[in-house]
């Protein structure tokens, strides 16, 4: 009636709302779309036909998914309208084919694991379609039995399975409720065992708290409230809330024990609003309704930003305060948790069919809004423990969420340089010190550059023994000789590297005056100094130090075509020098790594952000350019730095994006309007080609990504024709040639290739 | 049609016409019998139906060889009924075709003698009543199709069509091949002979043509049907086409003024016999590639014929003289080979490879009669089955309103 003017617009609607519900490629089907479909074919017949139509059309599509989607929506109006029972029944044959693969040159599309769920989801409902109407619908019956003898698909089997699955099922939530109830059980013994010990610290908690800060109702016993009113301390307004103090009528201002021990009187907001009152008495703006211009009154409400504690801890509150936060401490540590666990087990239990559920959860809300209130209270109160313990945490908040830039300014190193003159330290200067440092102390500590464990070997020629040895001998040889080589300056001679570090390390220690002038007592100070001294192993040029003539090592030849029993006599082996030379025995190379220096500076150059460039970077930054002295806003202070930097700015301007191609504002647009206005990159190759097609549902599972596997794009390079072609041509040259060479010559294989 | 009996009776109406009209109607209105099945015994797709004379007993062959006859009738006093099988020839008996069967034809006179003709190469003549067969004829090539005539009065002559392109003509009485008519240029998929002239014999073969033959004449080919209406002389000879494609069904309209023919592209045509030309009307159907010899049958003795033409899984009623597509009868799950038009009571029978035959009933209204009789039957016994009545209502939900 109404619907006939826009019948086509319903057409069309229905055909969107099956086209969307089809293409999700969800396995469920969203019921609000679903919901919109089954309206519209309520309307008549006509929309049922259509809807047929379409559905038949898209079961017909070559995708599993959309297929599966498909079918559940024949389902839910097979269920609902005649018409379409008519219409897909008569057809049953060619949805039978489309959905239970009944056909075996047509199979199921991909994806596969879809397509088995449709078949099964299929056939169940057929058989059920069946078994509910399969009296009114002659075909139903007539497919059953197609689908029994023909296609010899086992339907009682399928029932079988399904009850075992089911049975399973309820197997499952039958265990499941049993550990629930269970839980339950606990958890309520858990709270008879618990409750009165959590009431009990709660009550004591409030009676504490209501102790060191009595409520305003306490107060209003006498009437004498009033006039103590004045009295009050800035601090005790802010512990209520604002609303009290609208109600300023009664001014019920209240006294703690300790406010009444500091007995300080402040003057409050009210003793200004009466002096700006008795300055110009006749605006009383007030009484007309008017917002006094020149009044404006800040009012501190948070009471946990104050910087005090709202209740000073003195010798008469001390153990109210302390057994309020023992309380404190046992309530947020152990029964606040607790009350936790139990809620969210009760949560979980929530589905039991014991009627005490609904009690105890309200029993465990109850308690925990109590403890809520209670510590909620306490935290507001402000007392110190809590206060400090709160500062503590903040500052560590802030530590953690600062940036990096205040740490760095703490560093040693750079600290200096920051402040006075901010000035990049020449990093070779820096490194050497601290290489030299580092070396120095290395010579002690590490376990390479240890002194050979014996000392008293006389073949190394750094020990004191082998000098002797080689002393004496030479002394017996040549005795007249003697003034070349005496013992300290051939130690010092034959210890050349190492004394290099000794006298560095002299002029290090300055409290030692000289090696030369105190000889004597220079036992202890050699061992300090042999201790730092830099020590290297004893090794193959250490071992040939002295002898003035070597000769160069020679190696034997190995004949790699010799049998390995003709060997050559001795003499007849040739040997031959080592190419390097004398230099193999005088040389000994030690590997330098280095050590890692850690960067000290950051880039410090001024983000968008408002905050400065954290990256710690050597020399140069990768988005701000080489690093600068700057100073705390990141200001460059060299001028030729600055001029560099204006540069480097408005480079950055250049490329930067305008504001209409932000890339969010034009992903807004896109998702409202639908349009793309993004601008192609024409930096880039290939941006005149048309984009790839955008892909239309983005539910569905793409088919064609299986095929984009590793494994088929290797093989499509490996297996390409070409290659195994060259492959093969390859391979058999090779073997020709093996052939050729060893029967090549053969009178019997010449034919043979 | 109370109306039209009373006409009847006071002598108005004419009584053939009345008879044709009726018979017409019925025809015209076939649909799935929902109380009246045939016994699913079926080990394969079923080839080929024939109905005997009396219309009780039908005939089936399946692809696997075995051959079935149900008994129609129904004795019971329910309309609700399942025609059982009275004799089953299954696959692994002694006298069973070893290939499929492919066509069977009662007796025309009555149902102590059939014939079947299989792709073993063998037409078989059984007695019903024995259950063997008492003839055994051997071929050179498969057997796709064999017709009796129904018209045989001086001699009975059995027409085989089959791989080879003779169509020879067996002697019932000599039990050997007696003809050969030459004249197709590949195998011959369908054989017919005229409803009312005794030797007049029209076969179709893969050539695409359909030739007609006097079986008395030494000659032979009378005619070859031309979908051109050429003439038939020596130049044309080999151009002549009925078909573009094979033919693989011919069926007389009950008078035999009309042939229709069925080629593998699905395309029917109606022939005209006493002139042997093309009439202008055609059919469509499903094209068919490369299936074998399809059975269709006409609707008789109505106003105005219907032919009943297997598409896939589907049989299209077609009016015959106009072409005009009547009804589509949807039933069948796999192609439907084989139909076979009952005149005696306006019913069809369908025989398709999903290894069922069908029977299409024009009593709707005495099955609707039944419909009821059985929900009032089921509500007093408050059976757990579901009354039809309610299966078929629209249960659109509340919710769904607006």
């Amino acid at each position: 009636m109404e619907q006939s003017p826009s019948k086509t617009d319903q057409f069309k609607e229905l055909k969107k709302l099956i086209t969307t519900l089809t293409h999700t490629g969800e396995k469920e089907l969203d019921p609000p779309v679903l919901k919109g479909i089954t309206r519209i074919c309520k309307i008549s017949n006509d929309y049922v036909i259509h809807a047929y139509n379409l559905l038949i059309g898209y079961l017909e599509a070559n995708h599993a998914e959309v297929r599966l989607s498909c079918f559940q929506i024949c389902i839910e109006l097979f269920k609902r309208s005649h018409c379409f029972r008519e219409l897909l029944v008569s057809n049953l044959e060619q949805v039978m084919a489309l959905t239970v693969e009944t056909d075996l040159s047509k199979p199921l599309p991909k994806p596969r694991s879809t397509a088995l769920s449709l078949k099964k989801l299929a056939l169940t409902t057929i058989r059920d379609w069946a078994k509910q109407y399969g009296s009114g619908y002659k075909k139903l019956h007539l497919g059953i039995s197609f689908l029994k003898n023909c296609k010899r698909v086992d339907l009682n089997a399928m029932a079988l399975e399904e009850a075992a699955e089911h049975s399973r099922e309820e197997e499952l939530k039958r265990r499941k409720k049993a550990i629930q109830n269970e839980h339950f059980k606990k958890v309520v013994i858990e709270i008879k065992e618990k409750q009165p010990d959590i009431i009990s610290a709660l009550t004591e908690m409030d009676n504490c708290l209501s102790l060191l800060l009595p409520r305003p109702e306490d107060f209003f016993i006498d009437g004498e409230a009033e006039l103590q009113g004045y009295e009050d301390t800035k601090k005790l307004e802010e512990a209520h809330d604002l609303d009290t103090r609208d109600q300023s009528s009664s001014k019920d201002y209240c006294k703690t024990p300790s406010s009444l021990s500091n007995s300080k009187v402040e003057s409050s907001e009210s003793d200004d609003e009466e002096d700006c009152l008795s300055k110009n008495p006749i605006f009383d703006f007030r009484k007309y309704g008017i917002i006094n211009p020149h009044f404006s009154i800040t009012l501190k409400v948070d009471p946990a930003q104050g910087s005090e504690p709202l209740v000073k801890k003195t010798e008469e509150n001390a153990p109210i305060f302390e057994s309020a936060e023992e309380l404190f401490k046992v309530v947020t540590a152990r029964y606040h948790p607790c009350i936790l666990k139990w809620e969210t087990i009760l949560e979980k239990c929530s589905d039991l069919d014991d009627p005490t559920v609904k009690e105890v959860t309200l029993r465990i809300n109850e308690l925990k809004s109590r403890l809520e209130t209670v510590v909620d209270k306490y935290k507001r109160l402000n007392m110190e423990a809590f206060h400090k313990k709160v500062l503590r945490k903040t500052s560590d908040e802030s530590d953690t969420s600062d940036s990096d830039f205040e740490e760095v300014q703490n560093k040693a190193g750079f600290e200096a340089f920051s402040k006075s003159a901010p000035v990049k330290p020449s990093p070779a200067k820096k490194d050497d010190t601290s290489q030299k440092k580092s070396s120095a102390s290395k010579g002690g500590n590490k376990k390479d550059w240890s002194l050979i464990s014996d000392e008293n070997n006389e073949k190394d020629p750094t020990s004191v023994f082998s000098t002797l040895s080689t002393f004496s001998s030479k002394t017996s040889e040549v005795a007249p000789s003697t003034s070349k080589s005496s013992p300290s300056t051939s130690l010092s001679c034959n210890n050349r590297e190492k004394s290099k570090f000794v006298v560095e390390q002299e002029k290090s220690c300055s409290d030692v005056p000289s090696f030369h002038d105190q000889p004597g007592p220079s036992d202890d100070r050699k061992a300090k100094l042999l201790s730092l001294a830099p020590k290297l192993p004893f090794d193959i040029d250490l071992y040939h130090w002295e002898d003035e003539k070597i000769e160069a090592p020679t190696r034997l030849t190995v004949k790699p075509d010799g049998h390995r029993f003709w060997q050559k006599t001795a003499e007849d082996r040739d040997e031959i020098r080592d190419p390097d030379g004398e230099a193999s025995l005088r040389t000994r190379v030690i590997e330098f790594t280095g050590n890692f220096e850690k960067v000290k500076w950051t880039c410090r150059a001024p983000l968008p952000s408002g905050k400065l460039c954290p990256r710690q970077d050597r020399v140069k930054c990768p988005f701000h350019g080489k690093i600068i002295a700057r100073d705390e806003v990141g200001k460059p202070t060299i001028p030729e730095d600055q001029q560099a930097e204006l540069e480097r700015l408005e480079l950055e301007k250049a490329n930067e994006v305008p504001d209409w191609q932000d890339p969010k504002l034009l992903a807004e647009l896109k998702e409202s309007t639908g349009m793309d206005l993004r601008m192609p990159d024409k930096t880039k190759r290939g941006w005149r080609k048309h984009k790839p097609e955008e892909k239309k549902y983005v539910g569905l599972t793409d088919l064609k990504a299986s095929h984009n596997t590793t494994y088929n794009r290797l093989s499509k390079k490996v297996f390409e024709k070409s290659s195994m072609r060259r492959v093969a041509a390859d391979l058999n040259k090779l073997d020709r040639k093996r052939f050729r060479d060893k029967y090549g010559d053969q009178f019997n294989y010449v034919f043979d290739h | 049609m109370i109306h039209q009996i009373e006409n009847l009776r006071i002598g108005v109406t004419d009584p053939l016409l009345f008879k044709t009209s009726e018979a017409y109607k019925r025809a015209k209105n076939l649909a799935l019998s929902s109380h009246r099945d045939v016994e699913n015994v079926f080990s394969s797709g079923v080839r080929t139906l024939d109905l005997d004379a009396e219309g009780r007993y039908l005939l089936s062959g399946c692809s696997d060889g075995s051959i079935y006859i149900h008994d129609l009738y129904n004795f019971t006093g329910s309309p609700s009924f399942t025609a059982n099988s009275v004799q089953v020839i299954d696959r692994n008996h002694r006298f069973a075709h070893k290939y499929s069967t492919e066509c069977v034809q009662w007796y025309p006179q009555d149902s102590g003698l059939f014939v079947t003709g299989s792709m073993d190469k063998s037409l078989k003549v059984w007695d019903s009543n024995r259950m063997r067969p008492v003839e055994t004829v051997k071929f050179v090539g498969r057997i796709f199709q064999v017709h009796m005539s129904t018209k045989a009065i001086s001699k009975c002559l059995v027409a085989v069509a089959g791989t080879e392109s003779i169509v020879r003509l067996v002697d019932l009485t000599t039990g050997s091949c007696t003809h050969e008519l030459r004249g197709h240029e590949s195998a011959v998929l369908t054989c017919r002979w005229s409803p009312c002239e005794e030797f007049l014999l029209t076969t179709g073969g893969c050539d695409g043509r359909i030739i007609v033959w006097d079986a008395r004449s030494g000659k032979s080919a009378l005619r070859i049907l031309d979908h051109n209406n050429g003439q038939v002389n020596y130049k044309n000879k080999g151009k002549l086409k009925s078909h573009e494609v094979a033919v693989n069904g011919l069926c007389f309209t009950e008078n035999g003024q009309n042939l229709i023919s069925l080629g593998w592209d699905g395309r029917a045509k109606l022939w005209n016999m006493t002139s042997g030309k093309k009439e202008g009307v055609e059919y469509k159907a499903k094209p068919s590639e490369k299936s074998k010899s399809v059975q269709f049958d006409v609707a008789g003795s109505s106003r105005k014929e219907l032919v009943f033409i297997p598409s896939d899984g589907k049989i299209l009623v077609y009016e015959v003289q106009t072409g005009e597509l009547v009804r589509t009868l949807r039933g069948h799950y796999n192609e439907v080979n084989s139909c076979k038009f009952n005149t005696l009571y306006q019913e069809l029978y369908s025989g398709a490879h999903d290894r069922n035959i069908l029977i299409w009933t024009p009593d709707l209204l005495q099955e609707a009669a039944y419909k009821d009789h059985v929900n009032i039957q089921s509500v007093s016994t408050n059976s757990s089955v579901r009354p039809v009545g309610e299966v078929t209502q629209d249960v659109w939900s509340s919710d769904e309103g607006d």
